[in-house]
């Protein structure tokens, strides 16, 4: 199983999430990809240190310069884009009969080409 | 100078001219050793003995071209683009059972040169774990919260791990790819131990933004970090002749070009449509996940008309190595058995040409080795199997003597030196008449480093074919090596660990020594600069595994490096992110109103 990291801190009394909270998170975090639920979670999960100098309530309430706001959406553990790619598989040791169709293919292409003048010519016509 | 879009110069005529120069020095060496070996009459041995020497010289031909097409060949540089890059990045740091503070304080340092530029907003750094060990595990997550809270990183630092390391490293680098790879255009691949400057990630980024049809590019890393002897030896040697082998390759490989696995941008999306690899069939060692992936993937790309390309010009770049050599060994151990097993992707559909050749010289990386200390069996027992000497042919009446041809072997023993050490001896001169002496500690020093490492290559040589040998039979005998973790610390080894890694030289290099004295006497001489250090393994791999004795070197300027002169601003970064990672440490560990207090 693949996991991403969780941020493992008590949590927090929930959040009076409001659109305006969650774009502003997106704006700063330059994440439009982030949806509600996963804000939601985010910021549930959150652990306000002492390193931010805005408190968890403050913060919720829309309190603080945006520059400390800034600072406290930046400690968010937020979950890494989703854009999955296709990885073909390539077999890089096919079967023989694989490996030498285009082989066989050229050359029936080669007989099919020299067929025709492979055929033998009626007697008749080749004295005409 | 080339602008920074511009492709490289068309390699066809140098690989053909490579590969003529290695042909010829081949034959002249066969043709030479088959006169010798004809003295005392010709056998069936003798062909063996012949077909092995031309192998092995042919190798060696190969590699002295490598350096002196470097010599020959210096790339234009390209010219840096002022262009703002607009593509997003991501930096994959995958892991596996790494000391988890010198890898996120690496991390730290690379963040930290990148934040400092205006490209910053265009990069995002996952650390992709692969740990086993939940103790590791959860010392990586709480790293880097730290690391994030640090560096105020979130929406841009992100912690992957993987409960089951499927596929290895390529495995982890393709999880990474499935889930998140569309959003960004290109990935830098790094390894645990790669430390890069962030204005030289932003210049690959523009040189890949300007060359559209670049599916990776690859950077020239410089082993830093090393104190023990050997890894003195190591990091003198890849600052001194590792820019002109690189050139050299460069040279030859044109834009089938090598990947080495990390240090190296690639076009994500060319990456996901390209390098998606079915495991092979069977067991390991030769069957399941394919274990060197880099050379493959470069292959892969090339197949599917991506350029590869290696930039020997881009600097900036470091990584650290095995720092003695039992751990280089086990390394060394490790990527036999990849190579080895490319053995059954050699003749895959579509590849191209000289992504096969490339293969093909990883595979005889190792294989050289075997042939090396098959060719010495036979010719130790060659003599006991000559037949006697024909002193009358029939043709006529007078004795005719076996003619002697020690001029011939002597020519050709010096011929294999020079092999050897000419192109290193070019380099040394180039950079004497160059004016970069004073990087490696001036000219004197210079000279005098250069016979120091000639002289402990050549006494270490014997012991690191004896551990290749090892390795390859392990491989076709079946032994599957695992992924053993790197050995990272401060690399010195006690004599005990020696004498258990290499017991089995002294007894090889010993009954050698005593098989030649008492059966075949007129090749003793000429065996005991392979069997001595053989006899002697346990001490040499435990001197030049010395902390003390590489320090000496350093505080004489001796196997000096640019950088013994300054520190490369990058790693000193890094150890201050170590430190700096410690403190949190130690102010996590505290009760909280400890740490407030402290605060």
């Amino acid at each position: 199983m693949t996991s991403y990291n969780d941020t493992g801190s008590q949590p927090l009394p929930e959040p009076r999430g409001n659109g305006s909270l969650y774009e502003e998170i997106r704006h700063v975090l330059r994440r439009p990809d982030l949806s509600d639920d996963i804000l939601e979670l985010a910021l549930s999960e959150h652990r306000f240190g002492s390193e931010t100098l805005l408190a968890a309530d403050a913060f919720l309430a829309g309190k603080g310069r945006p520059e400390e706001r800034a600072r406290v959406i930046r400690t968010m553990i937020v979950p890494p884009p989703l854009h999955r790619l296709d990885m073909p598989s390539h077999d890089l040791e096919p079967p023989l009969s694989r490996r030498l169709a285009p082989l066989a293919t050229r050359w029936q292409r080669v007989l099919h080409m020299v067929r025709p003048q492979m055929k033998r010519t009626p007697a008749p016509a080749r004295n005409r | 100078m080339r602008p920074a879009g511009a492709g490289v110069q068309p390699a066809g005529p140098r690989r053909l001219a490579m590969v003529l120069i290695a042909v010829l020095l081949t034959i002249a060496a066969s043709f030479m050793f088959a006169n010798v070996v004809q003295s005392d009459g010709f056998d069936r041995l003798d062909v063996v003995r012949i077909a092995l020497m031309a192998i092995a010289a042919f190798w060696l031909a190969w590699g002295g071209c490598i350096a002196l097409f470097g010599i020959l060949f210096a790339p234009q540089k390209a010219a840096r683009a002022d262009v703002r890059p607009e593509g997003r990045t991501a930096i994959l740091m995958p892991i596996y059972n790494e000391a988890t503070g010198p890898v996120f304080a690496r991390l730290a340092a690379i963040m930290k040169s990148i934040d400092r530029l205006p490209e910053a907003h265009c990069f995002d750094f996952y650390v992709l774990s692969d740990t086993t060990k939940p103790d590791i595990a959860a010392r990586e997550q709480s790293a880097y919260r730290q690391l994030l809270l640090r560096h105020q990183a979130g929406g841009r630092l992100f912690y992957r791990h993987r409960d089951r390391n499927i596929g290895r490293k390529a495995g982890n680098i393709a999880d990474f790819v499935q889930t998140s790879g569309g959003a960004y255009e290109y990935m830098l691949v790094l390894d645990a131990d790669s430390l890069m400057d962030g204005e030289t990630i932003v210049e690959m980024v523009r040189r890949m933004e300007a060359a559209p049809r670049v599916g990776l590019l690859q950077s020239l890393p410089q082993i830093i970090g090393l104190k023990t002897l050997y890894g003195r030896l190591l990091q003198f040697a890849t600052s001194l002749y590792g820019p002109y082998f690189a050139r050299g390759l460069a040279a030859v490989q044109g834009e089938e070009g090598t990947f080495w696995g990390h240090n190296a941008l690639i076009r994500t999306r060319a990456f996901a449509a390209a390098c998606g690899m079915a495991p092979l069939q069977g067991k390991p060692p030769f069957g399941g996940h394919i274990l060197s992936h880099d050379t493959v993937e470069a292959a892969l790309l090339a197949r599917d008309g991506w350029k590869v390309r290696l930039d020997p010009d881009l600097t900036g770049s470091y990584e650290e190595a095995p720092a003695n050599m039992v751990d280089y060994a086990k390394r060394d151990r490790r990527w036999c058995q990849g190579n080895l097993q490319h053995s059954r992707i050699l003749a895959a559909p579509r590849l191209r040409f000289w992504s096969r050749v490339s293969i093909l010289q990883g595979i005889f990386a190792y294989l050289a080795s075997p042939i090396w200390f098959l060719f010495l069996l036979t010719s130790l027992t060659a003599p006991l199997m000559a037949p006697p000497p024909v002193y009358f042919d029939g043709y006529s009446p007078f004795p005719v003597f076996p003619h002697p041809e020690t001029a011939t072997a002597l020519a050709l023993l010096f011929g294999l030196v020079a092999l050897l050490i000419l192109p290193k001896l070019l380099l040394v001169v180039r950079t004497l008449a160059g004016g970069d002496a004073k990087t490696f500690g001036g000219p004197l020093r210079l000279v005098v480093s250069f016979l120091i490492e000639i002289l402990l290559t050549s006494v270490l040589a014997p012991v690191l074919m004896m551990f290749h040998c090892r390795s390859v039979v392990q491989v076709l005998t079946g032994a599957d090596s695992g992924w053993p973790t790197a050995e990272r610390d401060d690399g010195s080894l006690p004599l005990g660990a020696a004498i258990s890694a290499t017991w089995w030289m002294t007894l090889t290099g010993a009954a050698g020594v005593a098989f030649s004295r008492y059966y075949v006497p007129e090749l003793f001489y000429w065996l005991l600069p392979v069997a001595l250090p053989l006899v002697l393994a346990p001490l040499l791999v435990w001197m030049t595994s010395s902390v003390l004795m590489g320090e000496i070197c350093r505080r004489l300027g001796l196997l000096a490096v640019p950088s013994d002169a300054g520190p490369v601003p990058i790693a000193a970064e890094m150890q201050n992110a170590l430190l700096e990672g410690d403190a949190d440490r130690v102010s996590a560990s505290m009760p909280a109103h400890m740490s407030a207090e402290t605060a």
